[in-house]
């Protein structure tokens, strides 16, 4: 991701200050705003470590309750599905990376785990692999209800990304 | 942390007490949990207390529909308690007030 040196020095100031994770340079000429990326081991404990993150960096936005908790159960989603699914047979390791820019914030969950093989009906509601294992099926439902758009790229082998955007609310500026 | 679950049993009425955040990670425990205290006492109810609950998500729905589907299977029933809003909002959107009612508060004594 390229940027530009100006841009870069301004926003690794901001990134200092930053509570979440290790800051990373994720804001170039054509894409502004500012990023956290973090990776992390696909341990079931993480799924709550991932989401603080997230809460932590919607911070700085002032969102409503309610927009964190959509963020928070969006992010539990995808982690999850990354822990679970997607490194089934093998553990590794979880990329989660969030951005900031005006009032949209992206979040993009990636692993390197099995993949899927069809994404149409992965994402259909109730639809599990693994209806034995007690999962509800209702994983993509509830990341398609919290945010404003979701996109998944995967392919058997290859892994998995979900990228996810939610347009925070306008506040008045105090 | 305090993020773990209680149980209670109060004649054939289990009580568990939610922890503060019921995910995957946490539902995990849940099941193992449950089905021991299952083995100690012969239960008819099932009562889920969200009192302490202030995230849920579609793990924690997998593992509610599973407990049902074995209570059920011997003629039990299963509740819900105390739900947050948010907590209230998950289980709706998921539908499991079709299946598990709210308990409607001739509990006295399973409160803690
Ligand atoms: N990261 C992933 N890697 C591999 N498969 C995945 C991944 N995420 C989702 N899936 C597949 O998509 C299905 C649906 O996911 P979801 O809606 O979250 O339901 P659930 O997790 O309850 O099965 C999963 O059962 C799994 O087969
Ligand atoms: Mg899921």
């Amino acid at each position: 991701m390229g940027m530009g040196i100006v841009a870069e020095e301004r926003k690794m100031e901001e990134m200092r200050s930053t509570a979440a994770g290790t800051g990373q340079a994720g804001a170039g000429p054509e894409e502004k705003g500012e990023s956290v990326y973090l990776e992390f081991e696909s341990r079931s404990h993480n799924e709550q470590f991932a989401r603080v993150v997230v809460a932590v960096f919607a911070a700085r936005l002032d969102p409503t309750v309610e927009e964190v908790e959509d963020l928070k159960t969006a992010v539990s989603e995808a982690v999850t599905n990354a822990i679970i699914h997607g490194y089934e047979k093998e553990a590794g390791m979880v990329h989660m990376k969030l951005t900031i820019k005006d009032r949209e914030l992206s979040v993009e969950v990636r692993d390197e785990g099995v993949g899927i093989a069809d994404v149409k009906k992965a994402m259909e509601p109730l639809y599990t692999s693994k209806p034995s294992r007690e999962r509800s099926g209702m994983g993509f439902s509830f990341m398609e209800a919290f945010m404003d758009e979701v996109w998944v790229d995967s392919a058997p082998g290859r892994g998995t990304v979900v990228r996810m955007v939610k347009r925070l609310e306008e506040r008045p500026v105090r | 942390m305090e993020n773990g679950t209680n149980y209670k049993v109060r004649g054939t009425v289990l009580y568990a007490f939610m922890p503060r955040e019921v995910d995957h990670h946490s539902s995990m425990r849940m099941k193992d949990g449950i089905a021991k205290a299952r083995v100690s006492c012969p239960v008819t109810r099932l009562v889920f207390d969200f009192s302490k609950t202030d995230f849920m998500d579609s793990a924690g729905v997998g593992m509610l529909l599973g407990r049902y589907k074995e209570m059920a299977a011997v003629g039990g029933e299963v509740f819900v308690r105390n739900p947050s809003p948010r907590v209230k909002r998950i289980l709706e959107m998921a539908g499991i007030y079709r299946i598990i009612r709210d308990w409607d508060g001739q509990d006295e004594e399973g409160s803690r």
